[in-house]
């Protein structure tokens, strides 16, 4: 479990992005991270994995045996146990095969199987020269790497921009394929639809970095019937609704004998930022 | 809980440092063996007795152990360029090992790694140096290594049956000092480190000029009894240094200040 609590952050002498943030992320569970931009998603993954130090409050992360590691404290037995892809990095000057043989002996549970099982599914090989990839094909080798750490917690920072539209869904794929049930994998995206169907709980932040939603998709889809209707008049009992091409996008309140909906991200994205959802 | 420091990460981490700093160490070997190349050359072109020219190349020895221990201090500064950007800095401090580790390691690496650089260096530029002495002069064979080997060993402070302490000391301590303000700065400053180690180092020369003129003028007074207290004074300003860096690098960040690392 990752257990935030009284999390208070700022850079330098600038506005506090965190203040008195409390936050709980348990196993078995792929967290989807949304807010607007600048809301603090990137910070709280720097946050979570040591790599900025709170103001106030503290990260706190267990490990396989029980034991509970500050982030910031960056000790090898939680480092062991967390990766994370970054929206932006950078690889050596060597092949991807290289890459592995030097990193791959820092992570105790590392799988070659899981990583040549990823690659096979983006369409990469190890004998790939990391420097003449292109970005998205770069990202699909990092993100492999990350999974064949098979870390119990992986964090992701916008793991879907640049990847082709295919490699999308390989995307989906391997993480539904790598997901245990010890692991927590924390999703910050804006392209929502690319993670969509993978997610169990939403986390969204508001502009005061304060969450706005912190809810599980299946409670989300009891309570909410996420549906597309013609007219203007069906909107009445509608929380939110909102013009889409095939006429309105509309969240209603679910009835116990209504049929579950599919989550629609967006949708429900754009009625909490508005406040139409609490 | 495992300790702050466990071999097995510690060759790990080597291992993983190595490549990546490869390029920046052999540029620095190679920078300081041209120089030494072109001294030597020049001392060949330019002396025709063979006296003089084993004078010349055991003055341009002397100097090459000069410059090379300065490049190394020099080399420190930029031992934890990693951490320069936020990609590269997220790959380095993401890795599972301590924040000591990573400490020692990059400071052995660049030190260790720029003496046996410099090493390399100095041999490959004494060999191609030997064979043009010997075209120029084929009845002569001159090869600065014994000098090397000799400064290596502090030959030079051995006189009558006896190693001269204060000797070392005076010679040492300057360099150690600058050696730990180097690694304080490569740990505490985020940009340009170099300059902020140099500035002491500017500041000081006038008043070790000044020193150095006095202790030749009264030749053995003010020589005998400033080094001593001053070489206490640097080794212990040293170590003031190195445990400062050592203590203040695990304060070290993703994102920090624009100048100081560890705010």
């Amino acid at each position: 479990m990752i257990d935030i609590q009284h999390l208070s952050f700022r850079y330098s002498k600038k506005k506090a992005v965190f203040s008195d943030f409390n936050l709980q992320l348990h196993e078995n569970c792929i967290y989807g991270l949304l807010g607007k931009n600048g809301t603090g998603k990137s910070t709280l993954l720097y946050l979570i994995s040591g790599l900025l130090r709170p103001e106030e409050g503290e990260v706190e992360c267990s490990v396989a045996n029980g034991d509970r590691y500050r982030s910031i404290d960056r000790r090898p037995e939680l480092l062991e146990q967390l990766y994370m892809v970054p929206e932006e990095f950078e690889f050596p000057l060597a092949t991807l095969d290289v890459y592995v043989r030097q990193n791959a002996p820092f992570y105790p549970n590392f799988s070659r199987e899981v990583l040549d099982q990823c690659l096979h599914e983006f369409e990469l090989s190890a004998d790939d020269k990391l420097f003449a990839l292109s970005m998205g094909q770069r990202k699909k080798a990092l993100i492999s790497f990350a999974l064949a750490t098979r870390t119990r917690y992986l964090l992701m920072d916008e793991p879907t921009n640049g990847l082709d539209i295919p490699s999308k869904s390989q995307f989906r794929k391997v993480i539904a394929q790598n997901m245990t049930d010890d692991r927590t994998i924390i999703i910050s995206t804006h392209q929502v639809h690319d993670v969509e169907s993978l997610l169990d709980h939403i986390l969204i932040l508001s502009d005061k970095s304060t969450l706005q939603l912190d809810e599980s998709v299946a409670s989300l889809t009891e309570r909410y019937a996420f549906t597309t209707c013609q007219v203007s008049g069906d909107t009445v009992t509608a929380l939110y609704s909102e013009p889409s091409p095939q006429g309105l996008s509309v969240i209603t309140p679910r009835t116990p004998d209504e049929p579950e909906t599919q989550l629609n991200l967006e949708l429900l994205f754009n009625a909490v930022t508005k406040g139409a959802l609490r | 809980m495992t300790s702050n420091f466990s071999l097995s990460r510690f060759w790990r981490l080597l291992r993983w440092q190595m490549p990546g700093n490869i390029m920046l160490l052999s540029f620095m070997g190679v920078w300081v063996a041209l120089f030494m190349s072109f001294h030597l050359i020049d001392v060949g072109m330019s002396d025709l007795n063979e006296e003089a020219l084993r004078e010349g190349v055991r003055k341009s020895v002397s100097s090459y152990w000069t410059i090379g221990a300065n490049m190394i201090c020099i080399a420190v500064c930029a031992m934890f360029s990693l951490l320069g950007n936020k990609q590269t800095a997220h790959g380095y401090l993401m890795l599972p090992s301590t924040m000591q580790e990573k400490f020692v390691v990059s400071v052995l690496l660049f030190t260790v790694g720029n003496l046996i650089l410099l090493f390399v260096g100095f041999i490959v530029s004494d060999v191609l140096c030997s064979c043009l002495y010997y075209m120029l002069y084929p009845a002569v064979f001159v090869s600065g290594l014994p000098d090397f080997v000799q400064h290596l060993l502090l030959r030079d402070y051995y006189v009558e049956g006896h190693f001269e302490l204060l000797a070392i000391l005076d010679d040492l301590c300057p360099l150690v000092w600058w050696h730990s303000l180097c690694v304080l700065s490569a740990v505490v400053i985020r940009r340009n480190a170099v300059l902020f180690a140099i500035v002491p180092l500017v500041l000081l020369f006038p008043l070790m000029w000044l020193r150095d003129d006095y202790a030749t003028e009264m030749a053995g007074g003010l020589y005998d009894s400033w080094t001593l207290p001053v070489s206490v004074l640097l080794s212990v300003l040293a170590a003031v240094h190195y445990v400062a860096a050592y203590k203040l690098f695990p304060l070290r960040t993703i994102v920090g200040h624009k100048y100081l690392a560890i705010l």
